[in-house]
């Protein structure tokens, strides 16, 4: 889809490349799919809960730390090569920035208020899974990436189902505790970043063949 | 388009360039000439491992000229 103003073609080709080889998802994916892990590790070991989550919480730091670096470690070889390199600037948006970073910080004081004063674990998987949705609806509209439709609408309706219903039924993975509705949420979510990035990666590598002089 | 990428880019490099742009790499490299010319693009050649790599990002006077250009054109479409 593209506009009359060329700027905005370009911004959208930015944004476009950045998923252009499924990297990104696939880095989120595993990203999702460390909660459900460890979750299951907590399920399986003697390992007290704290120090799961202490290692779980200095873990998605790092994975959130190194992202960049580590996608663009992974393009220098794989993708640079096959279409070529590209470091983008951010553009400046201000309000548009600023609207985003107050609606985040709003939806944060939302969780943490509903954590403090309510039971209803529900509830904040939904507005999790809502949460993630409109993210991916963002992005695909912004890039143009017709499979962040795909991933928005996963993310909510797993949000929403889970939310509603009771997920201790759910056998193939059988869980309890306290954060298993999150395990499963999150699960959903990551399988669906990793199958959508992972078909996005084959697909890039079959028409993109690796020069021959690479 | 050529200085429309470069415009929201730190740097890009030939392949990429002409990729997105769809042009000829004697095209490609022509436009290239002559923006660099004018002093509104710097072109880099260097390698990276054995690959020869053109890097390619607008000078100041490029950007604040495209700059100067878009206000001038969305004026004169009365915008």
């Amino acid at each position: 889809m593209t506009t009359n103003d060329p700027l905005v073609n370009a911004e959208r080709t930015a944004r476009r490349y950045w998923n252009v080889d499924g990297l990104a998802e696939i880095y989120a994916g595993c990203f999702f799919l460390l909660v459900p892990l460890l979750n299951l590790v907590w399920q399986h070991t003697s390992i007290a809960p704290v120090w799961l989550a202490l290692g779980g919480i200095v873990a998605l730091t790092c994975i959130v730390a190194l992202s960049r670096t580590i996608i663009i470690a992974i393009r220098r070889r794989l993708t640079y090569p096959r279409t070529g390199y590209v470091s983008f600037r951010r553009p400046r948006r201000g309000k548009e920035e600023a609207g985003i970073a107050l609606i985040l910080i709003a939806l944060v004081a939302i969780f943490v208020f509903m954590a403090l004063t309510t039971d209803w674990l529900g509830g904040l998987t939904a507005i999790s899974g809502i949460t993630i949705g409109v993210i991916d609806l963002y992005l695909g509209l912004t890039a143009d990436l017709p499979r962040f439709y795909f991933l928005a609408v996963l993310s909510i309706a797993a949000g929403v189902v889970l939310g509603l219903a009771e997920p201790t039924f759910i056998a193939f993975f059988p869980m309890e505790g306290a954060g298993e509705v999150f395990a499963y949420l999150f699960g959903v979510i990551g399988a669906g970043y990793l199958i959508t990035g992972g078909i996005t990666l084959a697909k890039y590598l079959r028409e993109n063949p690796a020069p021959e002089h690479a | 388009m050529i200085v429309s990428l470069l415009y929201v880019s730190k740097e890009a490099d030939f392949v990429f360039l002409q990729r997105e742009t769809g042009l000829t790499k004697g095209n490609l490299s022509s436009h290239l000439a002559r923006l660099e010319a004018a002093g509104y693009v710097r072109i880099e050649k260097m390698f990276r491992g054995k690959l020869p790599l053109t890097l390619c990002s607008l000078t100041a006077t490029g950007r604040t000229e495209f700059e100067n250009y878009r206000k001038t054109v969305k004026r004169a479409l009365g915008r």
